[in-house]
């Protein structure tokens, strides 16, 4: 199951960050996600060690916890993408898959004339854009009233699914 | 998959957003109007950019960056590539485009401004098609620039413009 993903700006700022686990762990995934920025840093500044992911935007695993799997994407744009998963046995091409529709997602989300470049994408309506590709009702109208848990519920049923495939 | 927009409309926006800044908003103030067009310019390059970089390797200097531009990004926008690239090796590119295809349908009306003045009417005509053209450069300018700083390249980005489109 993906507990958590984020988006970073290319100056390490936050600009989306959504856990989806009903413990109350954010401040520990919010850790996790803190540390893999700087393996993502060490990833592109010394190109040799990852070989032939040079210049590649999906950074592959970046590093195993022991209940966590972190998986990082680096734009052209410099802004990065980082996917927590529980699931200890992931195909790549999966990841890979779930990174792209994330930035299609992510780019639509930016795309809105009304959103300031570099600012938190925390608005209920980028909200929505950016998960509705992983929960296609979300995009509908009777569900823009639902909020807080059953959204994050439902998505993260959602994500288990579609990691599971 | 990309959603096409008609060009009409394009041209026909672009057109209006000039005329309403430089005549309705900054009418006395050409550098404000031209400021504020470079600005909706800058926006939508930011954006762009980020779309069109989406399935690409992630480019390792700004050579490759500029002819990104130069090839794909300019391919988007103008359905033509760039026809020649210029440098000098220290940071300045010039990339020239012998059929810019937002001004390809662009003329001036001579006689509309032959009055304004009586001893050099063409000259003076010209020099208004000039001044009217390149405030339309702007919003192109802009998209470059915002394309540019979204891939982590801030620059600055100017038009000049040799002759406007002519019957020969």
């Amino acid at each position: 199951m993906i507990v958590c993903v984020a988006v970073v700006g290319h100056q390490n700022n936050p600009l989306y960050i959504q856990s989806f686990t009903d413990a109350d762990d954010a401040l520990k995934l919010h850790h996790i996600v803190h540390c893999s920025l700087d393996v993502i840093d060490e990833r592109v500044n010394n190109p040799k060690k990852s070989g032939p992911t040079l210049n590649e935007t999906f950074l592959g695993l970046l590093y195993p916890t022991e209940n966590y799997k972190v998986y990082g994407y680096l734009t052209n744009t410099k802004v990065k993408f980082i996917l927590v998963t529980t699931d200890l046995d992931v195909r790549d091409a999966d990841v890979r898959n779930f990174f792209r529709r994330f930035h299609a997602a992510y780019v639509d989300a930016v795309s809105n004339p009304f959103h300031v470049p570099g600012k938190e994408l925390h608005k209920p309506e980028n909200f929505r854009i950016m998960l509705s590709f992983l929960h296609p009702r979300l995009q509908n109208a009777e569900c823009r009233e639902v909020k807080g848990k059953t959204i994050k519920t439902s998505v993260s049923e959602e994500i288990s699914s579609i990691a599971a495939v | 998959m990309g959603r096409e927009v008609s060009e009409s409309c394009v041209d026909g926006l672009l057109t209006e957003m000039v005329s309403t800044y430089c005549n309705r908003f900054y009418s006395t103030k050409p550098e404000l109007a031209a400021r504020r067009i470079e600005a909706i310019g800058y926006q939508v390059g930011h954006q762009l950019s980020e779309r069109y970089t989406m399935d690409r390797p992630r480019f390792n200097d700004h050579l490759e960056a500029i002819k990104f531009i130069c090839k794909d990004f300019w391919s988007e926008l103008f359905k033509k590539q760039i026809d020649n690239l210029k440098t000098n090796h220290r940071g300045t590119f010039v990339l020239q485009d012998n059929r810019f295809r937002w001004l390809s349908r662009m003329s001036i009306d001579p006689s509309e401004n032959g009055e304004l003045s009586q001893d050099n009417p063409e000259a003076m005509a010209e020099n208004k098609a000039a001044q009217t053209t390149s405030m339309h450069l702007y919003f192109p300018c802009g998209i470059i620039r915002g394309a540019l700083s979204n891939l982590g390249i801030p620059c600055a980005v100017s038009a000049d413009m040799s002759n406007l489109p002519a019957c020969y």
